[in-house]
């Protein structure tokens, strides 16, 4: 029964805000919207997040003695109910029929790619949904903040807002969820949206249905699985990608029917998009703008320029930006956990590689060619976008592979009307649908051979996961033991990332330990009593629970394998041991020691993990 | 007719998409239990990679001995100092490809094939949950009058060695001892005044202090099953027949707790 209230709950997460904001967008926006579900769901996603700002900041403010959750869970609740009634009434006007076949082809397109994706692979592989997962759980317990970094310590960056959280935390109020379950059905929506919103938005801009058919298949078979992780991992930057391209879609939608957006719609959407992700947010905005703008201004331009060379100077320009880029001097700014992601243009060619074979840098030149020889208009549009974005991402500067969520809808765009281009010139339906066929084919073998070397270092007994099913069991252990007393649990950084959303226990940082808690573990390795040891636990401090009541120690196979690495690994960010490990004969050597001294109380033990109490 | 250039061309495009693809550094990586096998260079290898501990079948240890008594691995050293033999491991990025996918979608069969001027060997594991059987069958152009094979497999100076007896034929520090017979209340009996042992009840145990797992070596009927602590290797030993083809194999089991099975 867990598990089908915990699918439920994650559809809750589009759901619940979808029906909220449709009562009132049917009131207030006037004028024909065409993909309205998209405004709903900003509309009602904005009525959650303030509901929860205002109880925090405003209600709490004046009376601090009341609790934030039940109060947000009942005024969630009450809203929802109280939309029901007007979205049943009004339920013909939901024009379902509209998006039926391409909602359905979306579907159809995400449950094969996705059986590949999990195969041997029990539980997802979005390593940030612990980390989101742990602020939503701080958020139902009754901390909120607009800030992340206020809620958990996990989140050392406001890289975005607790917007997405929020919304989260209100599809989980009801019943307890299955966080594992939860997650996995959460990104099998997305990959949907994803593919749904790549044909929308190829809809909009060529109009052509069969083209924007093998947008849909290349949304379905391409996993960009470095830094961006559009399609499989549902976060924050993908999330407002999906939003973003719907909106986008629907301006395209609503210029070529002369209509304009309202200042109030675009206002409530720009402001979305950045409470979801402030750097993807400002992409986002740009390209909406740019698109709104030129919308406005397209007779001046084609009055001064001629259309293709103006695509080609930006394009160039973009080129030189990009290859320009590795000669700035941003030593300061590539340091450290910013150089891992900096990937050289060798490193990006593999990336590129690993997604698409070569099917994009063949493709690509393809498209860019039938889109000169079409002069359509949207597409040089699209084809300015794409070399804006493209050259973004190419540049020598850490974390811009983030703006491939939204660069790859474009880019398939382009890839989508080469292939396009290709099969129509081919005028035999037989070849045609051959084509199409293969096509598909090459698309699966990409996305295994992808899948495959994306997951060889996860291997665990005969699967791959990054968490194991002992874990899982200590962290029901803690959860059941300690959850209502004031504890802190450390161990190391990729055991405590896993173990405290699951357990709802809390650690200084999880995965994202500050440098002394860093310092304080490595020592235990050289630590010459239980003493020692006991007194270095005890030391840790975490800022938001300074004085934890109890204090665990976890070790496992995987923090042993922490232990081993080298100093300067175990100081960094980026350093984790991603893959679950059972104990060793020589790890239980430490268990037993640990188990045999005054200062520890062993309360939990299995092949793979054991906890400890530190004595006080 | 131009359509059909354009569809040969777009079959081109696709073809070379696939060859472009990044694939895993080892296409046959197969499960077995809480390890992996795999084939490398050297020969087939039951592994945990972050570990490094890897148990290998290989050519360069099975032997044959004569009539005379005479005993010669596969390939002699010779042979490998000088290149003299070749392997089908990575030979085409298309076969590697391939292995990728099929690995992925059904577990694969790991295979390995050796070729000198005077033999081809092919090794392959069939594998099933935490079992697996390694074969190997050695392939000479003429007939040879070989009394005995041996199919071997390497172990690493620190292993601990032993039986469902409890007798203990290969360690490397007493405190390793001690924390074996700890975990699993066992109480080990020392017999390593031999270099090479014959193994009773035709199964032997293999653990390692850094390892999270115990490898159990099965012999059928018809082999001896020694440890050969000079060597490093376990051995099981067949009287064969003169012929032009011999073949052997290994039945191996991974566990958790050597107490699973005994």
């Amino acid at each position: 029964m867990d598990f089908y209230i915990s699918v439920l709950q994650a559809f809750l997460f589009y759901l619940v805000p979808t029906l909220i904001g449709r009562p009132i967008v049917q009131r207030i926006l006037r004028g024909t919207l065409f993909y309205p579900f998209i405004t709903y769901f900003i509309t009602g996603g904005f009525v959650v997040f303030l509901t929860a700002l205002i109880l925090e900041y405003g209600v709490r403010t004046l009376v601090p003695s009341v609790s934030f959750a039940p109060l947000f869970s009942g005024i969630v609740a009450a809203l929802t109910l109280v939309s029901l009634p007007f979205n049943f009434i009004h339920r013909d006007d939901l024009q379902l029929k509209k998006l039926g076949v391409p909602v359905l082809a979306s579907v159809l397109a995400t449950i094969p790619f996705s059986a590949l994706w999990i195969k041997n692979s029990p539980y997802s592989f979005n390593w940030d949904m612990l980390e989101h997962q742990t602020l939503v759980n701080n958020i139902l317990g009754g901390r909120f903040s607009f800030m992340t970094s206020q809620v958990s310590d996990t989140f050392g960056f406001d890289g975005y807002s607790s917007f997405i959280h929020t919304l989260m935390a209100s599809s989980q109020i009801y019943f307890p969820t299955d966080m594992l379950v939860y997650w996995q059905t959460i990104g099998f929506i997305h990959f949907a949206l994803v593919i749904l919103s790549s044909y929308l938005i190829t809809k909009e801009v060529t109009e052509n249905k069969a083209l924007s058919y093998i947008a849909l298949i290349l949304a379905a078979g391409v996993f960009d699985s470095y830094i961006s992780f559009t399609s499989l991992f549902f976060i924050p930057q993908t999330f407002t990608a999906v939003v973003s391209i719907l909106l986008l879609a629907q301006l395209f939608k609503q210029i070529k029917n002369n209509q304009i957006p309202s200042a109030l719609f675009i206002g409530i959407s720009a402001l979305f998009v950045l409470l979801n992700h402030y750097i993807i947010g400002v992409g986002a905005i740009g390209l909406y703008l740019m698109v709104y703008l030129y919308s406005k201004f397209r007779e001046a331009i084609a009055q001064r320029f001629n259309r293709m060379w103006l695509v080609a100077g930006i394009g160039t320009m973009a080129i030189i930006a990009s290859a320009l880029s590795g000669y700035v001097p941003l030593d300061s700014l590539n340091s450290g956990e910013a150089a891992a992601f900096t990937p050289t243009w060798s490193e990006k060619l593999r990336i590129m590689r690993q997604a698409y074979g070569w099917l994009l840098a063949l493709i690509f030149p393809i498209g860019i060619a039938t889109i000169l020889r079409w002069r359509g208009e949207v597409e040089a549009l699209v084809l300015t976008i794409t070399f804006i974005l493209l050259a973004v991402v190419l540049m020598q500067f850490p974390y811009v592979m983030k703006f491939y969520v939204l660069a790859r809808f474009f880019v398939h765009i382009i890839l989508a009307i080469g292939i396009y281009g290709l099969i129509r010139s081919m005028r035999v339906s037989i070849l045609q649908n051959a084509s199409y066929v293969l096509l598909i084919l090459t698309l699966i073998v990409i996305f295994i051979t992808n899948a495959a070397s994306w997951k060889e270092i996860l291997r665990y007994r005969d699967g791959y996961s990054n968490i194991s099913p002992n874990e899982i069991s200590a962290a029901q252990f803690l959860e059941s033991n300690y959850k209502n007393k004031n504890a802190l649990l450390i161990t190391d950084p990729a055991t405590q990332h896993i173990l405290e959303p699951l357990s709802m226990i809390n650690t200084q940082g999880g995965a994202y330990m500050k440098a002394p808690t860093r310092t304080q573990l490595h020592e235990l390795i050289t630590a010459s009593s239980s003493a020692t040891m006991a007194n270095l636990l005890r030391g840790v401090q975490d800022n938001l629970e300074p004085e934890p009541d109890v204090r665990l120690f976890a070790v496992s196979g995987r923090y042993f394998l922490w232990q081993y690495s080298a100093p300067e690994d175990k100081m960094s960010l980026s350093f984790n041991i991603w893959y679950p490990s059972d104990f060793t004969l020589e790890n239980l050597k430490t268990v037993h020691f640990l188990r045999d001294s005054e200062n520890f109380l062993l309360v939990y033990q299995n092949p793979t993990i054991a906890i400890f109490e530190v004595k006080k | 007719m131009k359509g059909v250039i354009i569809f040969l061309l777009f079959c081109a495009i696709m073809a070379a998409s696939v060859y472009g693809v990044v694939f895993p550094s080892n296409t046959q990586v197969t499960a077995v239990g809480a390890m992996q096998i795999a084939p490398f260079s050297d020969g087939i290898s039951l592994f945990q990679d972050y570990r490094r501990l890897y148990y290998r079948f290989s050519p360069f240890n099975d032997y044959v001995i004569d009539s005379l008594g005479n005993r010669s691995t596969l390939i002699s050293i010779q042979e490998i100092q000088n290149n003299q033999f070749t392997t089908n491991i990575h030979r085409s990025r298309v076969e590697d490809i391939f292995f990728a996918v099929n690995t992925y979608l059904t577990n694969g069969t790991p295979n390995l094939r050796f070729e000198t001027s005077s033999l081809t060997a092919n090794y392959h594991a069939v594998t099933n949950g935490n079992k697996t059987t390694v074969q190997h069958r050695i392939s000479y152009d003429t007939p040879q009058n070989f009394q005995k094979i041996g199919t071997t497999l390497a172990y690493h100076g620190d292993d601990i060695v032993f039986d469902r007896m409890q007798n203990v034929y290969n360690y490397w520090d007493t405190n390793d001892l001690e924390i074996f017979e700890k975990t699993y209340g066992l109480k080990p009996d020392l017999k390593n005044e031999r270099l090479q042992i014959d193994i009773p009840n035709n199964e032997i145990f293999i653990t390692n202090p850094r390892a999270a797992f115990v490898i159990v070596v099965r012999a059928n009927d018809n082999q001896t099953l020694r440890i050969n602590r000079d060597a490093k290797l376990i051995e099981l030993e067949e009287t064969v027949q003169t012929g032009t083809e011999f073949t052997g194999e290994v039945m191996i089991e991974i566990v958790q707790d050597p107490r699973e099975v005994f």
